[in-house]
């Protein structure tokens, strides 16, 4: 849910993801928002990378890397076939379908 | 002056990894031919709840081919999500990988100049979307949704079509050799993106723009050669290169422009966390080496080894089918190679050329090749009687059945030779007169006296006793 009274600049260091990026990255994420959502994510956004601001302070010369919070490392599935859906169990899936297709907006590049 | 300027060049070529099942999930890979949406279970559809597992099948195959394009492949690496919308991805991101790559830092011989290897990376394939002319929407086939692909990268360093189009050829033999994948671009096994900029001798790179859609070998080259005329022109005029993405249109044999290009940090990279990263050891790597098929630059030097002519050898070990059944051919067989050779490439291919057949789908066995050669290496058979019976052996006959069977071979009886040159002499005293005189004559007399032996006599005997009849 989106708190649209949250409309605070963030204390750190206001203005770091400008309106034109906060427009450009509801199109990429392909969301359709009104003013006062919009305004209010960028609220937060800028919190959040505040935050990391904050961290990227941290000297962490010859700390080793952590790239994963569990040690897991070399998981693997042995190659092997495995139950599919049939045509009618994928198109039952579908809001709209066409001959075995998946029906979607036009695309042509 | 076109001419000052010139091209430099880097390719992404794109492997489908010929595996059974799909990279992160179980769904089978064999969809070629079958009806849409059929090789599809929750993952590849990219249904809410489901987590990709690792098929280890594809890491090893990018490990042999990281080997083989002397990569360095030992170490970290792991998964990263590329995000995007786009009908093609139900997930809405492909599992990419972004910052430590399976591969990196090898290099590929090409005609003795080194080509450098910046990266090979594993990554899902997208669906298929299909644009009907009738309608105003698209149509989407997930079969290829989720097929595992190895996307490589080369440096900016190949310098011409020509030399695009050798390496394209090398990498595909070298992952046919190992059997990692068909690479076949008809089937959108193997595709291509070519980056190209222009500069003149001695400059800083220019600027690139990257060609899309490249489904052969033939496209690439003539791309790179409209690109470069292209820019070079613009570059002429006093003009500057855009960073664009371009498509290629094989129909009107032009680029064109697709779109200005996105910026990496439009993908929104971040490690992929429904998949923990990989730790490839030295263990690891020695059993795939362990594993290692004979390599194309290998085998062509093995071949010359064998006093195989350099052009034959170079075909050869390009071919897995052709060099399969050389390989096969030449167990046990004591004569010079190259006699097997010349038959592989010549007749042989001459056969399967006419019929439009493919070497493995013919019946040819590579032991009834060699038979065939060593019946004639033993004079049994003549070239002539040989080429007759390939047809046959090309069907799976072997060749010393035949023989037995028909009771053929080579006269090679001087009595039995000698009796048909008499005949012929006979026959035609003129003939004998003139040529006793004039050698251009003795054809005439040679013609009708193999004829007579049906064609089964060696010639150089038949020659030499002719002659001999004709001095004395």
């Amino acid at each position: 849910m989106i708190d649209s009274s949250h409309t605070n600049p963030d204390p750190i260091n206001p203005n770091q993801i400008s309106h034109a990026q906060m427009e450009h990255l509801k199109n990429l994420a392909r969301l359709e928002l009104s003013a006062a959502e919009t305004s209010a994510l960028e609220g937060d956004l800028n919190k959040m990378v505040g935050y990391f601001q904050q961290l990227s302070e941290l000297d962490t010369t010859g700390v080793a890397e952590l790239p994963r919070p569990i040690e897991l490392v070399n998981i693997f599935r042995t190659d092997e076939v495995g139950p599919m859906f049939s045509s009618q169990q994928a198109m039952d899936l579908a809001v709209e379908s066409e001959d075995g297709f998946y029906k979607v907006p036009r695309v042509i590049e | 002056m076109l001419g000052m300027f010139e091209p430099v060049i880097g390719l992404e070529i794109h492997l489908h990894l010929s595996t059974q099942s799909k990279i992160f999930s179980s769904c089978a890979t064999n969809y070629y031919g079958s009806e849409a949406n059929t090789h599809t279970d929750p993952l590849t559809l990219g249904l809410p709840g489901t987590l990709p597992t690792l098929n280890a099948e594809a890491v090893e195959k990018a490990l042999m081919f990281g080997l083989a394009l002397n990569c360095e492949v030992e170490g970290f690496t792991q998964f990263h999500r590329k995000n995007y919308y786009y009908p093609d991805a139900p997930k809405n991101y492909q599992i990419s990988q972004y910052d430590r790559p399976i591969c990196r830092e090898g290099f590929v011989m090409v005609d003795g100049e080194r080509i450098g290897i910046t990266r090979a990376h594993l990554e899902d394939d997208a669906g298929k979307l299909v644009h009907p002319g009738y309608a105003p929407y698209s149509l989407l086939d997930l079969n290829r949704a989720g097929m595992p692909l190895i996307e490589m990268v080369t440096e900016p360093e190949i310098k011409s079509a020509e030399q695009a189009r050798v390496f394209l050829g090398m990498i595909r033999s070298i992952a046919q050799a190992l059997g990692i994948s068909d690479a076949n671009p008809e089937e959108g096994k193997m595709r291509c993106d070519v980056n190209i900029s222009v500069r003149r001798p001695g400059e800083a790179l220019g600027t690139k723009v990257e060609v899309k859609n490249l489904n052969s070998f033939r496209s690439v080259a003539l791309a790179i050669e409209f690109e470069t005329a292209r820019q070079s022109k613009i570059l002429e005029g006093g003009g500057k290169i855009t960073q664009d993405t371009m498509g290629w249109d094989d129909g009107g044999q032009k680029t064109y422009l697709m779109r200005t290009k996105e910026g990496e940090a439009d993908y929104r990279y971040f490690p992929e966390p429904d998949l923990p990263p990989l730790m490839i050891t030295a263990e690891m790597v020695a059993k795939v080496r362990a594993k290692m098929p004979e390599l194309p630059a290998q085998k062509l030097e093995r071949y010359l080894s064998l006093g195989i002519k350099e052009s034959d050898a170079q075909s050869l070990s390009m071919s897995v089918s052709l060099s399969r059944v050389l390989d096969s051919a030449l167990q046990g067989y004591t004569g010079a190679g190259q006699n097997l050779v010349n038959w592989l490439l010549g007749d042989v291919s001459g056969y399967l050329a006419g019929r439009e057949l493919e070497l493995e789908k013919s019946k040819l066995e590579p032991a009834h090749l060699r038979g065939l050669v060593q019946l004639i290496d033993a004079g049994t058979l003549s070239g002539k009687m040989a080429k007759e019976l390939l047809l046959e052996v090309m069907e799976g006959a072997d060749p010393h059945a035949l023989v037995l069977e028909r009771g053929l071979a080579v006269i090679s009886d001087p009595v039995v030779i000698a009796a048909a040159i008499d005949e012929v002499m006979q026959a035609d005293p003129a003939t004998v007169e003139k040529a006793k005189t004039n050698p251009k004559a003795v054809n005439a007399l040679f013609g009708p006296i193999m004829k007579k032996l049906g064609g089964k006599a060696k010639p150089e005997l038949v020659r030499e006793i002719l002659n001999s009849k004709l001095e004395g």
